[in-house]
């Protein structure tokens, strides 16, 4: 019995190889590693930022037990290289055009939902990083939260609509140098029910309620004071 | 009898008594740390408590917030220009070092150099004039010198060259009284007119030209990036950015174990690093706001051992890839220190109080101040 506020952090960070080091493709990871060089992502390309080839991977896809229930807060991205995230909970993709169809473009773009909150457009441009007045800020949670149910997978896919490239090193007339790479973000925070908690949290779903701590309190009051306990 | 809030700060340029380090030397390094959690309370580095933290048999602790470091993610154009903001702040008018072109010098004419000063002193010389009399301009910093290619005198063939320095603009008049230019070097013996007079001209200034790449020493697979006299420091926001990974900041995060379970698990079972301090940064600025809060707090309850750890995965040092210097380390090259830190901010509940909020936990209830109170309140009215 649980509820827990929790996230999950993903860039494009990846193993140095010698030879990625000319290419910029540097292969994904199990977990995080230190220094992560950014790898190469062509535009369209979709990473799982939960399990996938591209930077920190988890062991396996994301899915909830039979005991579990998950609610999606934020989905944020970097601003860089046109980066938006579309969430995936079976085989439905989050949002959708008004006409009722899907692609790229349809899913939370990191302009709406920056990470961090406060990044710069000039970050993805180049001009004048640094300069103050220039922070975009994140719209407010989903009206709406994105549930897991138990038993349901879920992917969150980064998409970036212009090609991102990673770093290399090479040797020139002026010596080593480093040409940068694009790294790009996504962060997801969600809050993990389990056990009764997620029997509670999907109880609110029948009702109406949108999911949250404080309802899943409140339906737990509610049920100790129909037993005689707490009034409130 | 009683409910406080509180917060612990941790810092890694920290003696163990909270207090700043004496030397750069007695810092700590990313090499000792890289990808390895470290308490905040008894890891032994930064400041530091005598034991690890852990509620009484009375006591009862809320976790109402975390913050660390946090880091920005740049594309590589945004590295470039933070690196090209950098060098040209350093521009150099006529620079001796390897990021710009050659010292060129200036020869002698009459629309430059003052046409009525002339040395009076025979053969060939070079002399380092002093410190100018006068400047119309902002431009410091300059180093001027006299080339006399003539041997005859009074020299009439004389070169004149800048060497660092900056904020010189074209239009600028520097001049020199001829005594002060006598007494800098024996060589020369006398000069007719009452000053040098020098006009900077386009031809003596270069327009810095921004780079696409930028030089690192060091191997391939463990490169180096130093600021120097040729080369700025890459700072953006609260710390400095690592060319190689394109981050800016540690890419700390901050896990919380209460007894030997990790708080912050990842979707597959795993026990990650834990919450990343762009999430939920120290301190919040304009630039990166906290996106993270727990909707409950989070509960230690009495008798339970509980901790904060620190996980590091980006160099974030003024230089980047040098094991041999500190987070503490600060240099003649604008090398600032880099400081981690994080915090966290906690209610105590202590003796009655630790016993309502366990009774709450039991209904369901979030433990905060003013349920307790209200739960205080509800005792005194007999309805509980």
């Amino acid at each position: 019995m649980s509820a827990r506020s929790v996230s999950r952090l993903w860039l494009n960070g990846g193993q140095f190889t010698t030879a990625a080091a000319t290419t910029g493709d540097y292969p994904g990871t199990l977990g995080y590693i230190t220094n992560p060089r950014p790898t190469n992502i062509t535009a369209g390309q979709s990473t799982d930022t939960f399990s996938d080839s591209v930077g920190p991977s988890l062991t396996k896809p994301t899915a909830t037990t039979a005991t579990q229930l998950i609610v999606i807060e934020k989905p944020l991205c970097s601003l860089n290289q046109g980066g938006r995230v579309k969430p995936i909970v079976n085989t439905t993709a989050y949002n959708l055009n008004p006409d009722g169809t899907s692609n790229d473009n349809s899913a939370f773009p990191g302009i709406a939902y920056p990470f961090p909150d406060g990044a710069e457009v000039n970050d993805a441009t180049g001009i004048a990083a640094g300069n103050a007045g220039q922070y975009v800020y994140s719209m407010a949670k989903l009206n709406q939260p994105i549930y897991i149910l138990p038993g349901q997978t879920f992917e969150n896919k980064f998409i970036p609509l212009s090609g991102v490239t990673g770093v290399t090193q090479v040797v020139t007339v002026d010596g080593n140098v480093v040409i940068p790479g694009d790294s790009v973000t996504s962060f997801t925070t969600f809050s993990v029910y389990d056990g009764p908690d997620a029997l509670i949290a999907s109880k609110l779903i029948e009702m109406g309620y949108p999911i949250s701590m404080s309802n899943v309190d409140w339906y737990k009051r509610q049920l100790l004071s129909e037993a005689g306990g707490a009034s409130q | 009898m009683s409910m406080r809030r509180q917060l612990y700060e941790w810092q890694i340029n920290r003696q163990t008594n909270g207090y700043p380090l004496a030397s750069a030397a007695d810092g700590t390094t990313f090499e000792q740390i890289a990808g390895l959690p470290i308490s905040i309370f008894t890891g032994g580095i930064g400041n530091n408590i005598t034991m690890p933290a852990a509620t009484t048999a009375t006591q009862f602790v809320a976790i109402d917030n975390m913050r660390c470091s946090p880091s920005w993610f740049l594309s590589g154009a945004g590295v470039m220009a933070v690196y090209n903001t950098g060098a040209a702040a350093k521009f150099i008018t006529n620079g001796n070092n390897t990021e710009f072109p050659i010292p060129t010098t200036d020869a002698t004419s009459s629309t430059n150099l003052g046409g009525s000063f002339t040395i009076n002193t025979s053969g060939s010389f070079t002399t380092t004039l002093p410190v100018p009399t006068t400047n119309s301009g902002t431009g410091t910093g300059g180093v001027f010198t006299l080339n006399a290619l003539g041997a005859a005198s009074p020299n009439t063939t004389t070169e004149f060259s800048i060497r660092t320095g900056s904020g010189y603009a074209v239009g600028d008049i520097i001049t020199w009284n001829a005594a002060t230019i006598i007494a800098a070097d024996g060589s020369i013996t006398g000069a007719t007119g009452p000053q040098l007079s020098f006009t900077v001209q386009a031809s003596d200034l270069r327009t810095y030209t921004n780079r696409s790449d930028i030089i690192y020493t060091g191997t391939l697979s463990s490169p180096i990036y130093s600021p120097s006299t040729e080369y700025p420091e890459l700072t953006f926001q609260t710390t400095h950015v690592n060319p190689f990974t394109s981050i800016a900041g540690p890419m700390m995060f901050m896990q919380l174990l209460i007894n030997t379970t990790s708080y912050f698990n990842e979707t597959d079972g795993t026990v990650g690093p834990g919450l990343p301090g762009t999430a939920s940064p120290c301190p919040e600025m304009a630039s990166c706001r906290s996106t993270f809060e727990f909707e409950s707090p989070v509960y230690i309850l009495p008798g339970q051992q509980w901790d904060v750890q620190v996980t590091v995965y980006n160099d974030s040092r003024a230089s980047i890839g040098d094991s041999t210097k500190t987070y503490n380390f600060t240099g003649s090259y604008n090398d600032t220190t880099e400081d981690l830190c994080c915090l966290v901010q906690y209610t105590l509940y202590d003796g009655p109080d630790a016993l309502i909020a366990s009774k709450l936990v039991e209904m369901g209830v979030a433990v905060r101040p003013e349920n307790v109170d209200w739960y205080k309140r509800q005792l005194l009215e007999g309805t509980i």
